[in-house]
Order: structure tokens, then sequence, then C-alpha cells
């Protein structure tokens, strides 16, 4: 037998041993069923999806530790995974790892709305606990255009941040301890329950956007907020992105706070048109959605005056929302550009850098004329409150090279403004080639001796991110 | 000419209400408010008449501080300018009107177009108790003949006639078309196909913030008047039991006869 033979057999005893070992355990909650990895295979971003060797679907967090036991005893690779809409590869395996799929542990085990938190299971879903936050009267603020489906868990491992975190930040804000289990299963609770802390080091801000790299997340207390009495929503016009940009930046100079700032251009418009639940004017060339929230008079008042400030910087025309049900709508459209782009150009590379704020013009600019020069039809939208753009490369295969370089080229361009290869999405396999545009191979290094001191033998989520 | 309509804050129908514990009424904690629907279209008609017969369009709106919120919504469609009869008090359909009767005495429109009910307590009464006051015309439910497709909808005509110091109004009623016509003053109450109310443009609401809102204390204009009627309870309607499928004929006799008692 060859030595690679011999390596692989070794490597299949192990998972029968491994599946042995946990049958008890978990019962019909462990399978090597191809048909069933296949569910566990892949994420939202676009790349192969891969089988893992097992999989397993632990219901709290005695199992987790069980798996993460019997995994380290015999060096198998754990890929923590919540609902697997991560855009980052995070949750891909490289084929010899045992898939963790954390969905099931799905509790709310705690609400205090007078304490400003809530414990739970790391695979309740994003929505799900804003919604039960609503009816005391309170939310979750983080809010990814995927919170339909995407899980607590995966939103922390990626510090996720959507529409509101202009002015309500990103997932970071809102985790205030986690429980963690590392592999061999030690168990560890960070944190607190109080609104205040700084005893130690803040391990738990340590887990937060760690893309499931150095242990499971089994529990999470996060911090509610109360709901804003009112909000208002517009949807404004604009002749083209450029302007769209500029109008969203005088907004934020003149000292407003607006709850979303959202821009789509022409081309996510274009896409979004057929699909949209809200009838997107004609003839428009880019969009911003704005919001604000807060005491009725105000959040309208604000609201106006936002619009009139954009409409002195080149808003042709605005709709605002009159009840509810318009507003879901407005965001409805917001929501469907990803999916409806991704419909129109199967091949389109999304990415997700961010730069600080007053830049945006800068960078639309600056990919425009790129997109020109290489002759690449591109789609830009997403949080231009926070600096944050989606760039949507939307290629034929022959394009494919010139789009690579372009990537390259824009994250390049986002680093020596001071931004970000990755505002929200995190590195997983898809970025991990550029990791070191931002990063120095110094303060990669050291962040792999942090890695170590949680997971010595490697084993959490292998080769992703470094 | 001058047209008056009246503005009413209600609950976004969208929004799940809750009732307060001891039934005296709705929670207004997590409540989110919309302009009546029925009265944005009041607000459409009086901007289209304005626009075909010049005059002004005052909002006339009575309630809480931040209704000024629907009247603001209303000046930024198109509206002139605004009347707000201040109070923390729930008014019944006989203070509303009073309040109203005293504020178009002072105002004196030619034409009040009010929505013909308000979604929240679906009272229907207080346009009829109004022109009841004023001792003028009305004409309830006003509505059109062009569908809300029709071109004639498109170029936003006014579905009201007005000529000579009449209005003339569609309603509809059982099997066909009623056309009524009024002296002026008149009040008219408006049905849902009357019209597709517009958004607030861009440069509504950038004239919106300076236009005048003036603000009327309730008790300064109605005294100590008291309301006629007045809500005694509200609750939820029982929830109703789950429904089962039974197997087969003889166990769906069977559950008739001995649970539901129905046979
Ligand atoms: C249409 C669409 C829109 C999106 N919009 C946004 C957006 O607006 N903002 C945004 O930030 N993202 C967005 N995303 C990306 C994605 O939804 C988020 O990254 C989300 O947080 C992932 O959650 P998940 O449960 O799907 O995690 P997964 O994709 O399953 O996992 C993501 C990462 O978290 C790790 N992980 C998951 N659970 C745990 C755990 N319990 N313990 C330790 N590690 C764990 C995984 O190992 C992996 O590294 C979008 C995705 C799609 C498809």
């Amino acid at each position: 037998m060859s030595f690679l033979g011999m390596l692989r057999s070794m490597a299949l005893n192990h998972v029968e041993r491994f599946m042995k070992r946990l049958a008890p355990v978990l019962g019909e909650r462990i399978t090597r069923d191809p048909e069933l990895l296949a569910s566990v295979a892949g994420d939202e971003s676009g790349l192969a999806p891969q089988l893992p060797a097992a999989a397993v679907w632990p219901q709290n967090r005695d199992e987790v530790v069980e798996v993460a036991k019997e995994a380290a005893d015999l060096g198998m690779g754990l890929i923590p995974r919540g609902a697997g809409s991560g855009k980052s590869g995070a949750v891909i395996p490289g084929g010899h790892e045992v898939v963790v799929d954390l969905s099931k542990m799905n509790r709310i085990l705690e609400l205090r709305p007078q304490d400003l938190y809530a414990i739970v299971e790391p695979g309740v879903i994003t929505e799900v606990l804003d919604q039960s936050a609503s009816e005391e009267g309170f939310m979750y603020p983080p809010d990814p255009a995927s919170k339909s489906y995407s899980t607590l868990g995966g939103n922390i491992a990626t510090n996720a941040g959507g529409p509101r975190a202009v002015k309500y930040g990103v997932t970071h804000r809102y985790v205030w301890g986690i429980e963690m289990v590392l592999p061999g299963g030690d168990v560890f609770r960070t944190g607190r329950h109080s609104i205040k802390g700084v005893a130690g080091y803040d391990l738990t801000s340590l887990f937060v956007g760690s893309e499931g790299t150095l242990g499971f997340i089994t529990q999470a207390t996060l911090h509610i907020v109360p709901a804003p009495k009112a909000v208002e929503t517009a949807f404004l016009s604009f002749p083209d992105a450029l302007s769209a940009s500029k109008g969203a930046e005088a907004v934020f100079t003149k000292g407003y706070l607006p709850s979303t700032m959202e821009l789509l251009d022409h081309e996510s418009l274009e896409a979004v048109r057929a699909v949209s639940p809200f009838r997107i004017p004609e003839d428009i060339g880019a969009a911003l959605l704005v919001e604000s929230d807060g005491a009725a008079e105000v959040a309208q008042q604000d609201l106006y005056r936002m619009c009139e400030i954009a409409g002195d910087s080149g808003a042709s025309d605005c709709v605002v929302a009159r009840n509810e049900k318009e507003r879901q709508t407005m965001r409805r459209a917001r929501q469907l550009v990803s999916s409806s782009l991704k419909e129109k150009f199967p091949l389109k590379i999304s990415d997700d850098i961010a730069v600080p704020r007053s830049q945006m013009a800068v960078l639309m600019e600056y990919a425009q004329a790129e997109a020109l020069k290489e002759e690449i039809t591109f789609a830009a939208y997403g949080h231009i409150g926070d600096g944050n753009l989606h760039v949507n490369l939307l290629c034929d295969v022959d394009d494919l090279p010139k789009a690579q370089g372009m990537r390259i080229k824009l994250m390049q361009k986002a680093v020596r403004m001071q931004g970000t290869v990755s505002g929200e999405h995190g590195i997983g396999i898809h970025k991990r080639d550029m990791l070191s545009i931002e990063q120095s191979q110094e303060l990669i290094d050291l962040q792999k001796r942090l890695k170590k001191v949680f997971d010595p033998q490697g084993l959490m989520n292998p080769n992703k991110v470094f | 000419m001058k047209i008056l309509v009246t503005v009413k804050r209600v609950e976004d129908p969208e929004i799940k209400i809750k009732i307060k514990a001891d039934g005296s009424g709705l929670e207004s904690e997590q409540m989110k408010y919309v302009v009546n629907p029925f009265d944005e279209i009041a607000v459409e008609e009086a901007l289209r008449l304005r626009d075909t017969h010049e005059g002004e369009v005052v909002i006339l709106s009575l309630g809480v501080a931040d209704c000024a919120q629907q009247i603001r919504t209303a000046l930024a469609m198109g509206a002139d300018r605004g009347v707000h009869v201040l109070t923390d008090e729930t008014l019944d359909p006989t203070l509303a009107s009073l309040a109203m009767q005293k504020v178009i005495e002072d105002e004196s429109p030619d034409i009040v177009l009010m929505g013909k009910q308000a979604v929240d307590d679906d009272m229907g009464q207080t346009g009829v108790m109004l022109a009841e006051r004023l001792g003028w015309g009305q004409a309830s439910f006003a509505s059109k003949e062009a569908s809300l497709e029709s071109e004639e909808e498109k170029s936003k005509q006014t579905a009201l006639n007005v000529s000579d110091n009449k209005v003339t109004v569609v309603r509809e009623v059982d099997g066909g078309i009623e056309t009524l016509c009024l002296n002026l003053p008149a009040l008219i109450t408006t049905e849902l196909r009357l019209n597709i109310p517009r958004y607030a443009s861009l440069p509504g609401i950038m004239k919106a913030k300076k236009k005048e809102i003036k603000e009327f204390p309730l008790r300064d204009l109605i005294g100590d008047a008291q309301p006629l009627v007045e809500v005694l309870k509200m609750e939820k309607p029982a929830a109703r039991a789950a429904g089962m499928i039974v197997s087969d004929v003889p166990q769906l006799m069977e559950k008739l006869r001995n649970e539901a008692k129905v046979i």
C-alpha cells in the first residue's frame, strides 16, 4: 500500500471509530450518508461544495462536548455550521472533517427585557430573536439580509451586519458573553449579564468573527434594546450611483444618523425590478433606501430633512412608505438584489469591501473606471452608510481571469483607503489569499499563535481564514 | 375654492394590535400609526379639485401631539396648511364632530372632504353628524364610474364636478350608480373607489416643513361638552379550538354526535 493510501485508510478508520463511539449518543443525528452529507456541503459563496467525512446534529451543549472530545482524541477536523448562508466558503469541508450542524440547538433560553438581554442557543434564527423581542417592545438590531434563515451562532462567528448597522452597529456590539466548547471538550463561559464589564481579557470579542476556527459557540448572551416608537422609510431616486453616494454623504455631513442607508445602483435596480414587490420607478439610475426611527414626529421630521438634503444634492424624487406594508415591500426590494443578480448572472463574483464612509464616492468612481477599462459589467449595492459596498462582477466565463484581477485591485484600493477586504462576509476560503493585502505577515502569525492556545491540534475549521 | 379635509391618525392595520389588560382600549406603546386610508383618498380628491379650480386645501386633525405627523404627511402630499386640535382624550363622534364644526365655522370652506369611516373604530358617524351640525347638504360614499385603471384616473381628473356653486357627486348604490347635486358649501365622504392617492413627492416634502400648522386645545373649542358614547370594553374574539382530520365517515358521525353534539 502506498503511503498516501495508508493515510487514507487510517483516516477512514478514524471516521468509523468516530461514528461508532458517537452513535449511542447521537443516534440518527450522526451520518455518513452522502445524500445527507450533501445538505451540509456548501454555502452561499458560489464556491463548489464538498462532502465532509461525516456530519452530526447535536441537540445540546453536552452532545457538542462529546463530539469535541472524540474528535480531538481521533484527530478529526471539526466545522461548526449554522444555516450555511455564509458567503466566504467558511463551512465548505476539505473532505476529511466532521460538520457539526448546530441548527437544532434553536431555543431562546431566556428573554429579559428588564435587563436588556436574551440568552440563546446558537441555532436560533436571527429574525426569530428579533420578533420575540419585538413582542415585548424590544429589538435585536443586527439584521443581515439573510436574517430569515441565518443563525445567531453564524452571525456571531461572522460578526454580521445589516441595514440597521449604520445606526445600531454590527453583531459584536450585541454579544455580552458566550459559552464555548473547545476541541477536547473543555467548556468555558465568557462575559456577563451586566451592561458593563472589564474583568480579564475580552475573549467574547475574540470569538466574534472567528469563523469557527477557535471553538464552538454553544450559547450566547445577546443585548436587546428598546424598539423605536416609529420608523419612517423613503426610496430616493437618483440619476446615477455617484450622485447617490454624494447624497448619502451630504446627509451624514449635515449630522443626521439614519437607521438605514442602502444603495442600489442601476444594474441592481434592473435585476430586482421584475421580482420586487415595490414598484421601482422607471428611468432612474440609482436609489437610496433611507430610514429614520425614534419618536413619531422626530422620525418623520428627520426623514423629510434627509430627503431634502438628498434633493439638494441630486435626488430626483422619492417615495415615502405610507404604512408598514409599503415599508416591507421597499426593504424586500433591497433584500432581493443579491439573489436576482445571481439569477441573471450565474457567474457573478461578489465582494464586500469597506472604506471610511466619506470615501464611498471615491471608491465608486474608481470601480466604475476599472470596470470600464476591463470591460466588465458590475453591480454595486449595499450598506453605503457603513462605507460597505457589495461590488458584484457580472462575468462570462471568458471574463473570469480579468475579473479576478479587478477584484484584487478593488481590495488593494479599499485597503489603501484605510478600509478592509471584507466588511461583513469574512475571509473563509474565498478571501484567504487576500488577507495579506490587508494584514502583515507578523500580524497573521500572531493570530495563528492565538489559535493554537484554543485549538492546539488545529482541528477547528482547518485551512480557513489563514 | 377652499377645501377642508379631515385626517385621522389610526393604528397601522399591518401591525398586530394589543388590547390593554383592563380592556379600556388599545395598547399604544408598540403601535405604529398611519393616516386613515379613507382620508388619504379625501386628501387626493381635494388636491385634484384645488389644482383644477385653484384655492387651498386645509388639513384638520384632532388628537395627540403626534398627530402632527399625519398632518405633515398630507402637507407633503401637497396640501397647503394644517389645523391641529390638540387632545389626549378619546373622542366619540359627537365630540369629534363638535370640534370640527367649530373649526369649520371659523375657516368657512366651500367643501369638507372626509373618509367615510376611520379604520380604527369603524364608527362611520362623524361625517354624518358634522353635516347635520353644520346644516349642510352631504353626499356619503363618493365614488366614480371610471375604474381605478382608467385613463381618467391616470390623468388625475377629479371625480367631483364643481360649477355654479354646486357640486355633483357619484355614488354606488345597489345595482347602479346614483348622481347627486349639492349646493355649496357641502360635505362629502369618500369611498375606496374614488381615486388612487399620490405619494408625498420630493418637492412636496421639501415644502412641507415651511407650511403652517395652527394648534388649538380641544377644550378651548368645545368647553365642557361630554361624549354621548362610551366604550365599555374591548376584547379579542375567543380563540377557536383547533380543527381535526377524521379518518372516515363513521368517525365523523361519532364526533358530530358525541363531541360537537350537533346531530
Ligand atoms: C442573500 C444573502 C444576504 C446576506 N446578507 C448579509 C448581510 O446583510 N450582512 C452580513 O453580514 N452577511 C450577510 N450574508 C452572509 C451570511 O448570511 C452571514 O454571514 C450569516 O451570519 C451566516 O450565518 P449562518 O448561520 O448561515 O452561518 P454559516 O454560513 O453556517 O457559518 C458561517 C461561519 O460561522 C461559523 N459558525 C456558525 N455557527 C457557529 C457556532 N455556533 N460556533 C462557532 N462557529 C460557528 C461557521 O464555521 C462559519 O465559519 C448574506 C448571505 C446571503 C445568502
